[in-house]
């Protein structure tokens, strides 16, 4: 019996070590960490999670990297970042990600940036809908100069 | 005498105008019988300047596009239908009017936003009168100027969560445009303006949509008032905004745990005047707000009536009666940088013994309790025990154990009666 219990200690300290992933939005439910509003779009959600596993979700792309810029969690304290693609609505790691700036996607904060983990997705998105593909520091720079005002009052 | 001469003259230019239109336009009628047996046929032969007649009955024709400056009428509500697949009515010309249609059954889309009627970069709009039902996105309008959206009732799907209903009545990226007695239910937001400006909205009733009644953002110079906004998921919303007049509203039974009836989120210089806050979790929650004023207003059996967070300044709050809150004002901080004066407070307790109208000792509306529960809400099940009371009494007693700065010292005697 003891040896059993000496057994079981590694696999309770391997179980520790399990994968990152995201908590689940729940749509009309939570609300965006930066500016409040009530998520209500999958296809445009993000989140954020903390090596310490605090979890923050955000209504749009845009909150996500304001919340950021805005330093109330240090970068390196983030574990890990998602944001959902806009087809599938699923969240992905932002490393899987390319971005696309396009006027005719209109996302719940008005900056209109949209996510595709899918290369042809997002040639399918740039033929329809025109607009500009961004890498996720791009997004960061674009939203700091966009909100730039917003950001600096640090609003929360 | 020459004054009157150049009246004369303007008022013959003005026959002479009226005459020359209606001497091109006509009428066109459309029904089974009539010389036009779809809507789609009369909008391709009519001119700028006609009106479409369209009698009572079904009309499922895909979507309609209007792209001549005309006026759309049904006589006794036809049903435009949109199958479940269409954008039903589709309008990309100026001064077009629409009114008295049953419009339902619009397509839905993760990608495009699919609505009843879609008003895209025109001048000049009316939409009156018609009634909405199960639509994706009831009435939209983009990049317009001029409109005029007035009588409308608008019935969603009335479906919780994403991808099943869009917003009601959604205007994006438009300027002076008027909402005037709309009744709307079961959408995402009742009403949505985003980068609306210089618009009014007036005398309308939003409930029982499952996201906001209002949401309002980066909307400047607007005006809203006398509307109801009743039993939405989470409130009104209004935010990132500079000069809003909101005046003469009713928000009430928003209840839920991060339910009020009106965020102000991000505004700056604005008023908050003659509105009745009844039953709401709280009743006005201030987040990172400058320079508004909120006067007589009523603030009845609310949880909280009023949550400002220290991270708004400068704002005024007076002349307001606080009738029955749970809590009358809580805060986040023990500073907090705006000015609460001359309000009615039915839990003061004080007397006015020079009789000047006023209490002889400031009121402290933040309860010591609130407070707590401001800052860690799991508090909030003390709410009734016995330990919050002896401490409200221990804080009435010796007021010096509350550190919290907010007081009114000039609490009035009596409730003030604003022009209702």
């Amino acid at each position: 019996m003891r040896y059993l219990i000496l057994l079981l200690i590694p696999l309770l300290i391997l179980s520790c070590e399990k994968v990152v992933s995201p908590e689940p939005i729940e749509y009309g439910k939570d609300s965006c960490s930066f500016c409040r509003m009530i998520i209500a779009d999958a296809g445009f959600s993000a989140e954020l999670k903390t090596k310490k596993g605090k979890v923050y979700k955000f209504d749009s792309i845009e909150c996500l990297a304001a919340f950021i810029l805005s330093g109330k969690v240090k970068r390196e304290e983030i574990s890990a970042l998602w944001v959902s693609d806009f087809y599938s609505r699923e969240l992905v790691s932002v490393e899987r990600v390319k971005f696309l700036v396009s006027e005719k996607i209109r996302s719940p904060m008005g900056l209109n940036i949209s996510a595709y983990a899918d290369e042809e997705k997002l040639k399918e998105a740039v033929r329809n809908f025109g607009g500009k593909v961004l890498n996720w520091e791009d997004v960061l720079s674009y939203v700091g100069e966009k909100w730039k005002e917003r950001i600096g009052k640090g609003s929360f | 005498m020459e004054g009157e001469n150049w009246k004369g003259l303007f008022l013959g230019f003005v026959l002479l105008f009226i005459t020359n239109l209606t001497a091109h336009s006509k009428e066109l009628y459309v029904c089974p019988s009539c010389s036009f047996k779809t809507i789609k046929e009369a909008l391709r032969v009519a001119k700028a300047g006609d009106t479409i007649r369209v009698k009572g009955g079904t009309y499922a024709e895909g979507t309609l596009v209007v792209n001549k400056s005309l006026s759309l009428v049904g006589e006794d509500y036809p049903l435009l239908d949109g199958r479940g697949k269409y954008e039903v009515l589709r309008i990309t010309a100026d001064n077009v009017v629409v009114e008295g249609f049953r419009i339902a059954n619009s397509g839905r889309s993760d990608i495009e936003d699919i609505a009843g009627i879609k008003v895209e970069n025109v001048k000049g709009c009316v939409i009156r009168k018609n009634i909405l039902k199960d639509n994706f996105w009831a009435i939209y309008l983009a990049g317009v100027e001029e409109c005029r959206v007035e009588g409308n009732r608008i019935e969603g799907p009335f479906r919780v969560g994403e991808a099943y209903s869009g917003n009601g009545i959604h205007i994006w990226h438009s300027k002076r445009i008027l909402l005037r007695g709309n009744y709307i239910t079961g959408h995402r937001d009742g009403i949505y303006f985003e980068f609306v400006e210089d618009s009014t909205i007036e005398g309308n009733v939003s409930e029982n949509n499952w996201r906001y009644g209002l949401h309002f953002m980066f909307s400047h110079r607007d005006t809203y008032r006398d509307n109801i906004f009743r039993r939405n998921g989470v409130g009104v919303a209004v935010m990132y905004t500079k000069k809003v007049i909101m005046k003469g509203n009713r928000f009430e039974f928003n209840w839920g745990g991060a339910s009020y009836g009106l965020l102000l989120k991000a505004i700056d210089d604005s008023i908050v005047e003659n509105n009745i806050f009844y039953k709401n979790t709280a009743g006005v929650l201030m987040d990172e707000c400058q320079r508004i004023t909120i006067k007589e207003n009523d603030f009845v059996e609310n949880g909280w009536a009023l949550r400002i967070w220290a991270n708004s300044m400068n704002n005024v709050i007076k002349l307001n009666n606080f009738l029955s809150n749970t809590f009358d004002v809580s805060t986040n901080s023990t500073q907090n940088p705006n000015l609460i004066k001359e309000n009615y407070w039915s839990a003061y307790r004080g007397y006015d013994l020079n009789g000047d109208g006023y209490g002889d000792v400031p009121y402290r509306p933040v309860k010591l309790f609130s407070y707590i529960v401001e800052n860690n809400p799991a508090a909030s099940v003390l709410i009734k025990s016995f330990f919050v009371k002896i401490l409200n009494l221990v804080e009435d007693t010796f007021p010096v154990v509350t550190s919290i700065s907010i007081s009114d010292r000039k609490p009035l005697m009596e409730a003030v009666r604003w022009k209702r």
